[in-house]
């Protein structure tokens, strides 16, 4: 996003807007940092500047995936899917892609409000790719790691700056815990949050395996969920 | 994305919130849904709703019904937040009756949602929980904060508005309602619980 600095009044309306802070006001106008901005659209469509001095520029690549991954009505061409993952558990009913006895995660880079450079993703693919896991292939951003046995992200956009990356992939539920170790390790390098999504089946008895699991390894899954009813068609059981 | 997975409050909290998810899958169920999808919203909004929105064309509050109707798509997530358990499970319950077809995700404490499930005689089929924020936690704002901010899974509500919204509460500039409303503009998916928001501004205010 671009302020027109002729234009602009500093006025500062549109600076508390910004998820990402990359607003200032710097003497007679605000303008926009933008090594910080992630392009997510949330100045430009509150509305709020009295004489729209706020623009949304025509993006080239790398700076286009700013947008992809922060901005929800961009969508990713090859899944049609909007945002920056999958449909994941909401529509695993019909497509299956989390069965009995297998984990589904997401790592969710920069979530909540503090964003992420491709960087710090880089430093978690890494890592789980030392451990053999699989990326999700209709994950935007696998279609970005250059190397999946190696978790190297395309040199060229490591530093664009997102508001959210997911790394998908899922394993075993007897790998949970070398997962969770690799995370554990991990998380005191980043200078980031990641939120963590934990997916799972229920067994046949309707108990929840993956989830004793997590709490075996002294992890404390969330009260708050996600449930996929299972009234998609046709159905995947 | 996890839109709802990652919203923090306390139990009491968010005891009567609870979510719906309608998501066509492409190329599998979503050519041809858009009626299906109109019958969806079609249950939402008759049961008056917290908050709606579709997340391709906009909220309830930036788009509205008509808007949404006019640029439905196979290919789109429709949200509902209801703050009302008992009403939630009646809706769910229509939504079941309807026969849709296509995925639902119910949102909310375990128990919450799976009761859901359980009143409209459906046997849920897959669960997310979320292992919570790892990383460096000093980047994050106060707890109550993060509990207004988390209700927009794709993190387009800033920290900084919240708390204007809450200084505009405490100033009377604005209702706790009207500050709810300015920050669910932003969450253009509809899945922001104004109630909810408007309670803890309050607090913050």
């Amino acid at each position: 996003m671009i302020i027109e600095t002729e234009i602009c009044t500093a006025c500062e309306s549109c600076v508390p807007y910004c998820p990402v802070e990359a607003i200032s006001v710097k003497d007679d106008h605000a303008e926009i940092d933008q090594d910080i901005c992630v392009e997510c659209g949330v100045c430009y469509r509150a509305s709020v500047c009295p004489v729209d001095a706020i623009t949304e520029p025509e993006l080239t690549w790398p700076r286009t995936l700013r947008s992809l991954f922060s901005n929800p009505i961009t969508v990713f061409e090859e899944t049609g899917v909007a945002g920056r993952g999958t449909d994941e558990v909401k529509t695993n009913d019909v497509t299956g892609r989390y069965r009995r006895g297998e984990v589904g995660f997401g790592i969710e880079m920069g979530r909540p409000g503090t964003g992420t450079t491709f960087r710090q993703v880089q430093q978690m693919t890494i890592a789980l790719a030392k451990i053999g896991v699989q990326f999700e292939r209709k994950n935007p951003l696998t279609t970005l790691i250059s190397d999946v046995k190696t978790g190297s992200i395309r040199e060229d956009i490591l530093d664009e700056r997102v508001l959210t990356a997911i790394i998908e992939f899922k394993v075993p539920i007897e790998r949970v815990g070398e997962v969770l170790e690799t995370l554990r390790k991990k998380e005191k390098a980043l200078d980031t949050v990641f939120s963590v999504d934990y997916i799972s089946r229920p067994g046949l008895d309707g108990g929840l395996p993956a989830v004793e699991q997590a709490k075996r390894l002294g992890y404390e899954p969330s009260r708050h969920v996600k449930i996929c009813a299972g009234v998609g068609r046709p159905k995947i059981d | 994305m996890t839109h709802s997975l990652h919203r923090m409050g306390s139990a009491e909290n968010l005891d009567q919130e609870i979510i719906f998810v309608l998501t066509p899958s492409r190329g599998i169920n979503s050519e041809g849904a858009e009626g299906k999808i109109k019958k969806f919203l079609d249950i939402i909004v008759s049961n008056g709703p917290v908050h709606y929105g579709d997340d391709r064309v906009g909220n309830q509050y930036t788009a509205g019904y008509d808007k949404i109707v006019e640029n439905l798509e196979g290919i789109t997530n429709i949200h509902a937040v209801f703050n009302d358990f008992e009403k939630a499970k009646k809706v769910f319950r229509e939504i079941v009756e309807a026969d849709l077809g296509l995925s639902v995700v119910v949102s909310g404490l375990f128990d919450r949602a799976r009761g859901c499930c359980e009143a409209a005689g459906v046997q849920y089929h897959s669960v997310e929980h979320s292992l919570g924020i790892w990383g460096n936690r000093k980047l994050l704002p106060d707890e109550r904060t993060l509990e207004v901010l988390t209700m927009c899974g794709h993190g387009l509500v800033s920290a900084n508005l919240i708390r204007a919204m809450a200084d505009d509460v405490r100033d009377k500039r604005k209702s706790a309602q009207e500050a709810a409303e300015e920050l669910a503009r932003h969450c253009l998916c509809g899945i922001f619980n104004t109630e909810r928001a408007a309670l803890l501004l309050k607090e913050l205010a």
